[in-house]
């Protein structure tokens, strides 16, 4: 570690990233959350996931030393009343008007409510997630703006529908750009560069070689999106950058699903926070980040933000934190 | 004690000194060529903590944080912080083993399944009386279809058993229909609509009109009760729950009507069956009939069980238990009761065409 931990020649150098966590100790977490959430009815959820979220960061190393999370369960309760009442509104017109027998202008209002808070709830889940997000006490932040967000969306969305899904990976570019482009570590700035073109025929290609083998290329179509995620990712702190760059393999995904599948079914379920351990172990055991940041320049920028509605929200809707 | 200290305006680490302060409930951090902190516990939230490490950190803004390698520090501050009582059960919890986690899992697991198996469907049986009465009909129509498929019906001796039925209960008979079908199985069952099927060997079986009369009151309790409908719906129950959340009567209909077929093959319960015996003998009180003609029935029925295990035994146990709380009934309420010979006659009527 000392060895590698030295700029080389050409002033380079690897920043390890690893998960400390252990899935017996992340289990004794979640039993003991699900529990206390049974028995105040789901009340006690916020806090749960408060509690699983700093165990997470906790357990996350980067350069030596550990992220923080900061969220509380008292803001994201909060947020979770404010996401209820939300979603519980559009229900509440959809019910209505169906109720006065207008169905299909109830459907309306389900499916575009339902639309126009997506970007909502992306929004404020980056803004709260990382603001509360540290390392060697220097906040994350995600600059992103509301109305860019919502314009990325509709045309995505129209696109989408019109060219019967194929726009779909561009779309998906879109927001990956646009989103990781706007969080910032510090004064530090991170920038994703990915390709609509590229993640079209590489799903294609994926599709139609899962279908030919029966299913068994599906682990290495998983690792090919991973690859793209991690490969297109830069952070820039002035002139200087880091890379990061994905070592998985086909096989290595083929290990970790196949084992991850088996737990699940053998442990009727319950061995879900041991794949949970598993696979953050796995994924940041495949990511190797080189550079020559000094992380010793880097300088408190981003504000505290501590709504927690849009992150209750995404929540809710199951949309999964990285677009 | 040696630590990190980041002061939340740069990344950069700095060399700092840390100490407790127990009674005073205060942490001290000291850095070369600056002022010392104190901090109170209260103050200070554990961002993380694990076996060797302890992460501190404090403010707002800017949010300073302080590392600790250090197990025995770890410990130490653990120990003394009384601050943040809020969260003690959560820890206790969190620090009992993996013993007391893996029973906690067994626990949950456990309610899991009594929730399953038993609130559930308990919930979905109340849903029952939010289905029209009218639905038992439509339900009953499609399992009485599937029920005398390939049958063969003795339409005259099913003529004078309707006309029976009229002379029995005279206020009632016309929700009901009675049918006699030509089996070697002694059964006799009755499906929502109000269709009463009795298979011929039981007809065979029953010396009195009592009996009869016992058999039939039995049959139609177990109609007026919606019997059928509520085990329908219990059995169906992960597919219901939803729709009986959401109010969604149409939708549990669907659900009922697509499974009508499998009506048959469910057997009651013994709480059911003991339902329809009380109900059964309320209706025989109404119409003033003998009501030992019931017991008489299932001591018949009692004697066969010991030779074969028909139908009607197999859905509807007769224990000596049975017989017990229906003697029991009867002597508590004790009621005058008229012969009906007119019955007798119908019942001898049927039994001559059916040997033909």
């Amino acid at each position: 570690m000392e060895i590698i931990n030295q700029p080389n020649a050409v002033g380079k150098r690897f920043y390890p990233i690893s998960f400390k966590g252990k899935g017996a100790e992340y289990f004794g977490i979640a039993i003991v959350n699900l529990l206390l959430t049974i028995i105040t009815l789901g009340l006690y959820y916020p806090w749960a996931k408060a509690r699983q979220l700093q165990y997470l960061y906790g357990t996350t190393e980067f350069n030596d030393s550990r992220f923080e999370f900061h969220g509380t369960g008292a803001e994201m309760f909060k947020g979770f009343i404010k996401a209820i009442l939300i979603i519980t509104v559009i229900y509440g017109l959809t019910f209505l008007f169906i109720y006065m027998r207008m169905p299909i202008i109830g459907i309306l209002v389900m499916y575009l409510g339902l639309f126009a808070i997506i970007p909502l709830a992306i929004h404020g889940s980056y803004k709260y997630r990382m603001s509360r997000t540290s390392w060697r006490g220097i906040r994350f932040g995600y600059r992103g703006d509301r109305s860019e967000l919502y314009k990325i969306f509709i045309k995505g969305i129209l696109l989408t529908i019109v060219t019967i899904g194929i726009y779909g990976a561009w779309f998906s570019m879109n927001l990956r750009n646009y989103i990781l482009g706007k969080i910032k570590f510090g004064n530090a700035q991170f920038s994703y560069n990915g390709d609509g073109g590229t993640f079209f025929w590489m799903n294609v290609k994926g599709y139609l070689l899962t279908i030919v083998t029966l299913g068994i290329y599906a682990f290495w179509w998983q690792k090919d999106i991973f690859n793209y995620y991690i490969d297109n990712l830069k952070l820039s702190h002035d002139d200087k950058n880091i890379e990061f760059k994905s070592t998985a393999t086909g096989g290595d995904f083929f290990g970790l699903l196949i084992v991850n599948f088996l737990i699940l079914i053998f442990t009727l379920g319950i061995g879900y926070p041991w794949i949970v351990a598993r696979s953050l172990k796995f994924i940041f055991s495949k990511i190797q980040v080189t550079g020559d940041i000094d992380f010793n320049n880097l300088i408190q920028s981003e504000e505290n933000y501590t709504d927690a509605t849009g992150d209750d929200m995404s929540d809710m809707l199951d949309i999964g934190f990285v677009v | 004690m040696d630590a990190v200290f980041y002061n939340g305006v740069s990344a950069r680490p700095i060399d700092a000194q840390v100490s407790l302060h127990d009674e005073k409930q205060q942490l001290l951090i000291e850095v070369d060529g600056e002022t010392p902190i104190l901090i109170e516990f209260s103050d200070i939230s554990i961002t993380h903590s694990e076996k060797g490490l302890i992460v501190l950190s404090f403010g707002k803004n800017p949010n300073r944080v302080i590392e600790v390698k250090d197990e025995s520090f770890r410990t130490h501050y653990l120990k003394v912080n009384h601050s943040g009582k809020k969260g003690i059960t959560y820890f206790k919890l969190l620090n009992a083993g993996w013993k007391v986690h893996v029973l906690l899992a067994l626990l949950i697991i456990g309610f899991c399944f009594g929730t399953y198996f038993y609130f559930i469907p308990y919930i979905v049986e109340s849903a029952v009386t939010l289905l029209p009465r009218s639905f038992d009909k439509k339900v009953g129509d499609l399992a009485f279809e599937q029920a005398i498929a390939g049958e063969e019906i003795d339409s005259a001796a099913s003529i004078t058993m309707n006309e029976y039925l009229k002379e029995m209960m005279p206020d009632e008979y016309k929700n009901y229909h009675l049918n006699v079908v030509k089996s070697d199985e002694l059964n006799a069952f009755a499906l929502p609509n109000g269709e009463i099927v009795i298979y011929t060997k039981m007809l065979r079986h029953i010396k009195t009109d009592d009996e009869l009369s016992g058999l039939l009151s039995h049959e139609i309790s177990h109609v007026t009760n919606r019997h059928s409908m509520r085990l329908l719906c219990k059995s169906l129950s992960g597919y219901l729950l939803l729709s009986v959340m959401l109010n969604d009567v149409n939708g549990l209909m669907t659900i009922i009507l697509d499974n009508a077929h499998n009506l048959q093959q469910l057997s009651f319960s013994r709480h059911y069956e003991e339902e329809a015996d009380l109900s059964g003998l309320k209706m025989l009180e109404h119409y003033k009939i003998n009501p030992k003609g019931m017991i008489d029935l299932f001591e018949i029925l009692q004697k066969e069980n010991t030779i074969n295990v028909p139908g009607f035994l197999s859905t509807h146990p007769v224990t000596s238990d049975r017989i017990s709380y229906i003697k029991q009934h009867i002597s508590k309420h004790p009621y005058t009761f008229t012969p009906h010979p007119e019955l007798m006659t119908l019942l001898n009527k049927a039994k001559t065409q059916l040997s033909k």
